[in-house]
């Protein structure tokens, strides 16, 4: 488990956002809850002290046959490794697997170890990587477990993480298996899923990165995938802090009705509480640099007259200590307060209601890009033009300008849309990946 | 309410199952009271520690310039002490997470400015500097439990019994709010006592007072209170209320013991008070939606033989005299939509009180307000009696002077507290929709005179802008001096609001504030006072008294005096 050794910690704050007056009678408390973590790494982000690192990162790849075709794939795939492998930091453990029906490792080689960064050790890395040679088929639950196997190795660790390439979808295995490897892993690293291609499949890699609590995008052109694997390892190597954990508390006869993260990116973590204490429970949010999410909490509360206040959650951030306690990072009140002042009740709070639009607008765009495929184009056609109209409102330009590729948008007010004839496969991917993808309240001056 | 017992926690004395207050210690049995066994209770705290000490009923801010004018050893010393250590338990209660009850009765609520420092410094064993280790920063061992927070073994939650009370004040179990310091407050000296409570209706308190009293350079005494009302549609009504109603009283005892004239001094406390209430807009978040800070404020100063008020806003001052023969009276003209539309001659009272917009005060302290004007009014009773000073809480239960009159306890003059509690009482059983305070001023004229000599005097008078200077104090009223009005008022039936403000014209005739009272040789010496009934000078170093209150209301023909009483 983590073990804190770093001086450097982040300063987490919580601020909360929400109108806590209540009609009489009403019993849903909404709350947008912004976790900022700051000041961690004095470094400011930049490579710390080697004695300080106690990060290990497994890099997976697929080298299943297709990743040959065309050859440019695994060509690309061989680059970006290399690139990510650069930037690990010296003192920071890694190892590369190559997947396919099994997982193999490809460096170090001897079983079940990771190396220590170096400049030796990278250079040897990279020679490796010449034995990624494609054949075979593709089980994406044997990686996730070698890659656990690999990183129990070293228990000292503190921030575990994984980086996942593929261009298929996981044919050589049942997805009970795949789900099971999952469940075995989460909590004991994060993973970020990397889609080369178009062939691989959206739902399938946002499961791994979920359970994961890692990033989910499409590389459609594997031109791109260098970059794209040194930004993440440099983001990988940017985290300070791992297996946070948003605690919620909250009164009796009182329930959470769901805890959504929301920015930067939609992720229900609702099913992923785990009771931890009387009347509280803990959410996975996973490793944390210099960042800020949001987080949305829905609670229902006991009904209370009017003039009446409540605690209605209190929300706090801890970090797991390696005696089983938690160490309270900050935290933040949600309140409930019935009055019978309708103006007060009735106000909703803009971030609540920014926030409840994202996330309306990323089931919109999967919704109509569902439907699309069940060839329903006019549900698609509605629903992406309900995605365009709240994209627009919002101010959300990534998801705007991905939706125009799929739609001609007549009214962006209204949401008045049609549907492009010559859609790109990567086009629609690349919307549906990124349809979680959600954009702050506009500040105000 | 709860009734968790049915002896009083402070006092141990039996209560009935009904009651809202102790009858013996006057302590407040619906919640903090009785969650709060053992801890000691707002009142007890304002009450009983109080004897002993030195009166730091004198606000701290004003001390030093003070100090050679006040005469009175008993004062000195012991005000001055309390004015240095005074602000500091205060503030680090303030930023105290902890509502722990050991700390209950003297959080900076507090406007009273009693002697409820001891309090805080001795929290009840177990919540003070412990609750203080549990809410440093994470870092403290302590704080690494499963549970999200370390919990003050404390008392129950009023709520739903409970006995975890978490340290950022609620119940960790159900959520409720451990009850707040300004949920109900009481503070008192001889001479002023003052009841606040949070009402049925409201989350949370948003008046605040503030009751003090002083000495004048002569050696006379003065006594102060204050009343400000929070406006709810504002942000932090709560701190912009306590801010003002510090800053005014802070103000006037500076003022008083300088020898400043009481009514100049009102103005000017008024005006800082507005002044300090717009320096809050910047200091606290502005909610969206909601105006800067802001609150009402309405004081009463008895010195020099008179009574002076000041205010802006909705809150009011009342004079209620002990004889029911007496007519009672409203004593100040709201700066509210009612009480315009009444003036314009728009609507009948009745009808404009009946209004939802009756309420829409046109006068406020803080920063969104164009130009405070406070209205400032002199009053010379001569019989004995008490000066009420409100909030719409109470009044609204009871508008017109005669019928608050009615609802007087005939001892309130010598029961200022019990009064104050008994009049809170009665806003809160006829429904509580508002936060409700009162603060209750003894008034015994410099000379007794016969009760009808007294009551004809001020009963046949207007209340103010009569009379055009101090040259008017014989006729027992008189209008703030440097009014330049001749003594017919612009309206027939109400002093105008326009007319009776004038705190950039300080009076010429008043610089000297005992002039005007020499016109009666008996105000001149405090020691003409009522001893019995606790004069001010007699009150300073007494607070409410802890005997059963005697609540009998006066058998008040009220009919009589009806809503027009305050009227001339």
């Amino acid at each position: 488990m983590a073990k804190l050794t770093k001086s450097t910690l982040p300063q987490f704050d919580v601020e909360i956002f929400q109108n806590e007056y209540l009609a009489e009678g009403a019993r849903e408390v909404n709350a947008i809850v912004t976790v900022t973590a700051t000041g961690g790494g004095t470094s400011g982000g930049r490579p710390l002290a080697a004695d300080s690192v106690d990060a290990g990162v497994v890099i997976m790849i697929d080298c299943s046959g297709s990743m040959d075709y065309p050859p440019t794939k695994i060509r690309s795939a061989r680059e970006a490794t290399a690139a990510a492998i650069d930037q690990i930091r010296d003192g920071v453990a890694f190892a590369v697997v190559a997947g396919t029906h099994v997982a193999k490792q490809i460096y170090p080689t001897d079983g079940d170890a990771l190396a220590v960064a170096s400049p030796r050790t990278r250079e040897d890395a990279k020679q490796a990587l010449r034995h990624l040679s494609p054949s075979g088929g593709t089980a994406i639950g044997t990686w996730i477990t070698k890659a656990d196997r690999l990183l129990a190795s070293r228990p000292d660790l503190s921030l575990r993480h994984a980086i996942l390439l593929t261009d298929g979808r996981n044919e050589h295995e049942e997805p009970a298996a795949l789900q099971q490897a999952l469940d075995a892993a989460a909590g004991r690293f994060t993973c970020d899923c990397r889609g080369v291609g178009t062939d691989w499949e959206v739902a399938e890699l946002r499961r791994v990165s979920s359970a994961l609590l890692g990033t989910v995008d499409i590389v459609a052109d594997p031109a791109n995938l260098a970059d794209d694997f040194r930004s993440m390892m440099e983001n990988a190597m940017g985290k300070e802090v791992a297996d946070v954990a948003l605690r919620v508390w909250t009164p009796q006869n009182a329930a959470v009705s769901f805890v959504k993260q929301v920015a930067p990116v939609v992720e229900d973590l609702t099913e992923r509480r785990t009771e931890s204490g009387p009347r509280s429970g803990d959410y996975p949010t996973g490793s944390w640099g210099d960042e800020s999410r949001d987080y949305h909490l829905c609670v229902r509360v006991p009904a209370a007259g009017v003039g009446n206040e409540m605690l209605a959650a209190r929300v706090s951030l801890v970090l797991p200590q390696p005696d089983g306690t938690a160490k309270v990072l900050s935290q933040g009140l949600v309140k409930a307060v019935w009055t019978d002042d309708l103006a007060a009740s009735t106000r909703i709070n803009p971030q609540v209601a920014h926030y409840t639009g994202q996330a309306e607008l990323a089931e919109s765009i999967q919704e109509g890009l569902e439907a699309h495929r069940a060839g329903d184009v006019d549900r698609a056609t509605a629903k992406l033009g309900q995605a365009v109209r709240l994209a627009h409102e919002s101010g959300n330009e990534d998801t705007f300008r991905l939706l125009e590729k799929v739609v001609d948008v007549v009214d962006p007010a209204e949401g008045t849309v049609r549907f492009r004839k010559d859609v790109s496969e990567a086009d629609e991917m690349t919307l549906e990946t990124r349809s979680t993808k959600t954009v702050r309240v506009a500040k105000k001056k | 309410m709860d009734h968790l017992t049915l002896s009083c926690p402070a006092c141990a004395q039996p209560v009935g199952e009904d009651d809202q207050f102790c009858e013996v210690c006057g302590v407040d049995l619906r919640s903090a009271g009785a969650a709060r066994a053992g801890a000691g209770t707002s009142s007890a705290d304002s009450s009983a520690p109080a004897a002993p000490q030195p009166p730091s009923a004198r606000a701290p801010g004003s001390v030093p310039a003070g100090a050679p004018a006040r005469p009175d050893p008993r004062r000195g010393g012991g005000a001055d002490a309390h004015g240095s250590t005074g602000p500091d338990p205060a503030s680090d209660a303030a930023l105290e997470p902890s509502r722990a009850p050991g700390n209950a009765g003297g959080l900076p609520a507090v406007t009273g400015h009693l002697l409820l420092d001891d309090a805080d410094e001795d929290p009840e064993p177990g919540t003070g500097p412990d609750a203080d280790d549990a809410a440093a920063d994470g870092d403290d061992p302590e704080h690494t439990r499963t549970a999200p927070n370390p919990v003050v073994p404390g008392p129950a939650c009023s709520h739903c019994g409970a006995r975890l009370i978490d340290v950022d004040g609620y119940c960790e179990s159900c959520g409720r709010p451990l009850p707040r310091p300004r949920d109900h407050q009481e503070r008192a000296l001889g001479s002023v006592a003052g009841v606040s409570d949070r009402g049925h209706r409201h989350h949370r308190n948003e008046d605040a007072f503030s009751v003090a009293a002083t000495r004048r350079p002569d050696g006379s005494p003065a006594v102060v209170a204050v009343v400000c009302d929070g406006v709810s549609s504002a942000s932090a009504p709560d701190e912009a209320s306590e801010l003002a109603a510090e800053t005014a009283a802070d103000h006037l005892l500076g003022a008083l013991e300088a020898g400043d004239a009481a009514p100049e001094a009102t103005a000017r406390a008024i005006l800082a008070a507005a002044e300090a209430v717009d320096g809050l807009a910047e200091r606290v978040p502005v909610r969206p939606g909601h105006n800067s800070p802001a609150c009402t404020c309405v004081s009463a100063v008895l010195a020099d033989g008179r009574v002076t008020l000041g205010w802006v806003g909705d809150s009011r001052a009342y004079w209620i005299p002990d004889d029911d023969g007496e007519e009672p009276i409203r004593l100040t003209v709201d700066d509210s939509w009612a009480a315009r539309m009444v003036e314009a001659g728009l609507m009948e009272e009745a009808e404009a009180y009946a209004d939802p917009r009756a309420h829409a005060i046109t006068g406020w302290l803080g920063a969104d307000a164009v130009e405070v004007e406070p209205h400032t009014a002199t009053f010379r009773p001569s019989s004995a009696g008490v000066v009420l000073v409100c909030t719409d809480g109470l009044w609204n239960y009871a508008e017109a002077a005669g019928e608050l009159a009615a609802v007087v306890p005939q001892d309130a003059r010598t029961r200022p507290l019990e009064a104050a509690r008994d009049l809170v009482r009665f806003a809160l059983e006829n429904g509580g929709h508002d936060n409700v305070t009162v603060a209750v001023l003894p008034w015994v004229p410099a000379e007794r005179k016969g009760d009808e000599g007294g009551h004809d005097d001020f009963d046949t008078d207007t209340v103010d802008v009569r009379a055009a200077d101090d040259s008017a104090a014989d006729a027992e009223t008189e209008t703030l001096p440097g009014l330049p009005l001749p003594p017919s008022p612009p309206s027939p039936s109400r002093p105008s609001p326009a007319a009776d403000h004038a705190p950039e014209a300080p009076a010429p005739a008043a610089p000297h504030p005992a002039d005007p009272s020499t016109a009666d040789p008996s105000t001149t010496d405090p020691s003409a006072t009522d001893p019995p009934a606790a004069g001010p000078h007699a009150g300073e170093r007494r607070v409410g008294d802890q005997h059963v209150p005697d609540h009998r209301t006066i058998p008040f023909g009220t009919a009589g005096s009806g809503p027009s009483a305050e009227e001339r």
